[in-house]
């Protein structure tokens, strides 16, 4: 899968979950921490949305292990990190 | 001696109407002539106070022989068609004969070769009282056999009360069954036993004996509603639904009041350990609910109902005393509290935490099943690495729908009537029912 696709499928999860029009999201917007676009229910959401949307594809994964929890850098900072780790996992 | 005052009661009442069984209605003749023969049969086959577990569904033979298991002083072990672990449950009740019948009323009389020598059972044989072993379903664990002494529960019924027309809906081996059962029969009322407890069954057999009361379970009225089996049957002859065993959905009590606004809803309390309260209800629509009586003394602690009963149980005979120094019972029930009202939130075991945040099925399922096309919802939780647990919902729909519009509605809905936390964040659409042979919900 391209990154590109991975970064789509993230986007269009997040701005599901949001449901507000009026809010765009990016490849940047942020989904961990004071500044980010989702609460940590909404992440979890997010997480399971897009885990459904990538088995729709015949891809899959868990993105939430243990490797994924005990990062130093989480992949769920944002949507571009948590795109990478799509394809890394792939 | 134990049970003349009912004996003498179904001699005055003779002729009347006692049970419809089988689409055939016998009397109270009937009945006696059956008592008389079970008496005979336990006196000349029975060791006197020995333990008799019987398995039946509600039918006049089986309900005679209970009275006289209570008449010759033995401890009764009800079963069911729906106990799938009898083996088990005879080696813990310590059973030393067993009666089973099968579902035409036949039946099988076996000697297990056990011998009771429980100290509680021995108790009970010193103060010559017959007793009654009901299993303590408990979400934990194995059940638990609590043993009563029957004597408490029969003085309820010494003073004469009017009845109306009961279905039997609980199963035989029931405590809240059981009372249901002998106070008709003490106060020589009619019981109807349906054959098959569907909704539409259900209806029919209510359209035709006229049945006016219907004692049974949230999941069950439920049933009704969706089956819409009240618009082929009439069942204005009903005067009272009560309802109880597990949580009930706001939205399913609304719905069946509207429909049904002369019938009275009456929330029941009751817990194998205890007996069953006298609770009452602030409105037909409404969960608050006073519990108690005056043979139960309740307080609340941390949110939890504890209750003390006069006519609480011996004790276990495969665990421990349920209860603390001074005789207080943790129901292990969750409240809310309004002056003298309470009203239940769900069992401890079933709260999901979603990150220390508590949720209750119950409150979700309610809210949930007010959505368009959705008949049932099952809550539970299930783990998740980020926030401990979340809240998880299998569903039954009306008509074909794809998972991912229910899910977009689901939130939709929930949005401004529920916390974020506690909306569904897996939703499974189920073909089955998640409905117990007992008609309540299972969960998981």
């Amino acid at each position: 899968m391209e990154k590109k696709e991975a970064v789509e499928i993230v986007i269009s999860a997040v701005s599901e979950y949001i449901d507000d029009e009026s809010v765009q999201i990016s490849e940047s917007a942020i989904l961990l921490g004071n500044d980010a676009v989702v609460d940590s229910i909404g992440l979890v959401n997010l997480i399971v949305d897009v885990e459904s949307a990538l088995a729709e594809k015949d891809i899959e994964i868990t993105l939430t292990s243990e490797d994924a929890m005990s990062r130093r850098k989480s992949p769920f900072r944002s949507v571009e990190t948590l795109a990478d780790y799509i394809i890394e996992l792939i | 001696m134990h049970i003349d005052f009912i004996i003498q009661r179904f001699k005055e009442s003779a002729k009347d109407e006692a049970i419809i069984w089988n689409d055939t209605v016998y009397d109270y003749q009937h009945l006696i002539d059956r008592y008389e023969f079970w008496l005979n049969f336990l006196q000349t086959k029975t060791k006197a106070s020995s333990v008799v577990a019987v398995r039946a569904d509600y039918n006049p033979d089986s309900i005679s022989l209970m009275l006289a298991l209570i008449e010759n002083g033995n401890i009764f072990v009800p079963f069911s068609f729906a106990n799938k672990d009898i083996d088990e449950k005879i080696e813990s009740a310590e059973v030393e004969y067993y009666i089973k019948f099968d579902t035409k009323g036949d039946f099988e009389f076996i000697e297990t070769g056990i011998d009771a020598t429980h100290e509680l059972i021995n108790e009970l044989k010193v103060r010559k009282n017959p007793g009654v072993i009901v299993f303590s379903s408990g979400s934990t664990g194995k059940p638990k056999a609590a043993l009563h002494d029957y004597t408490h529960l029969l003085n309820k019924f010494r003073t004469k009360r009017a009845t109306l027309r009961t279905i039997t809906f609980l199963l035989f081996d029931h405590w809240g069954g059981i009372n249901t059962l002998l106070y008709i029969l003490s106060n020589t009322g009619v019981i109807g036993v349906p054959s098959i407890r569907s909704a539409e069954e259900v209806c029919e057999f209510v359209e035709k004996y006229k049945i006016e009361l219907l004692p049974t379970t949230p999941t069950f009225l439920n049933l009704i509603l969706i089956s819409k089996a009240y618009l082929k049957f009439d069942i204005t002859s009903l005067k009272v639904v009560s309802y109880g065993t597990e949580m009930m959905p706001e939205s399913t009590l609304k719905a069946f009041n509207k429909l049904f606004p002369d019938i009275t809803l009456k929330q029941t309390y009751g817990l194998t350990e205890l007996g069953v309260m006298r609770t009452k209800s602030e409105s037909n629509d409404s969960l608050w609910v006073k519990v108690g009586g005056e043979d139960y003394k309740t307080k609340v602690v941390d949110n939890v109902l504890f209750i003390k009963a006069k006519t609480s149980i011996l004790g276990y005979l495969n665990a421990a005393s349920p209860f603390d120094s001074e005789g207080w019972y943790d129901t292990g029930d969750r409240v809310e509290q309004k002056g003298e009202y309470i009203r239940f939130l769900g069992r401890e075991n079933d709260i999901i935490n979603v990150g220390g945040q508590k949720v209750f099925p119950a409150e979700v399922e309610s809210v949930l099943m007010q959505i368009d096309n959705i008949n049932e919802a099952s809550v539970y939780g299930t783990t998740n690495p980020i926030m401990g647990n979340v809240v998880a919902v299998k569903i039954i729909i009306e008509k074909d729908e794809s998972l991912n519009k229910l899910k977009g509605k689901i939130r939709k809905f929930c949005k401004d009537k529920l916390e974020s936390y506690k909306i569904p964040v897996h939703v499974e659409i189920v073909e089955q029912t998640t409905v117990s042979e007992r008609f309540k919900k299972i969960r998981n």
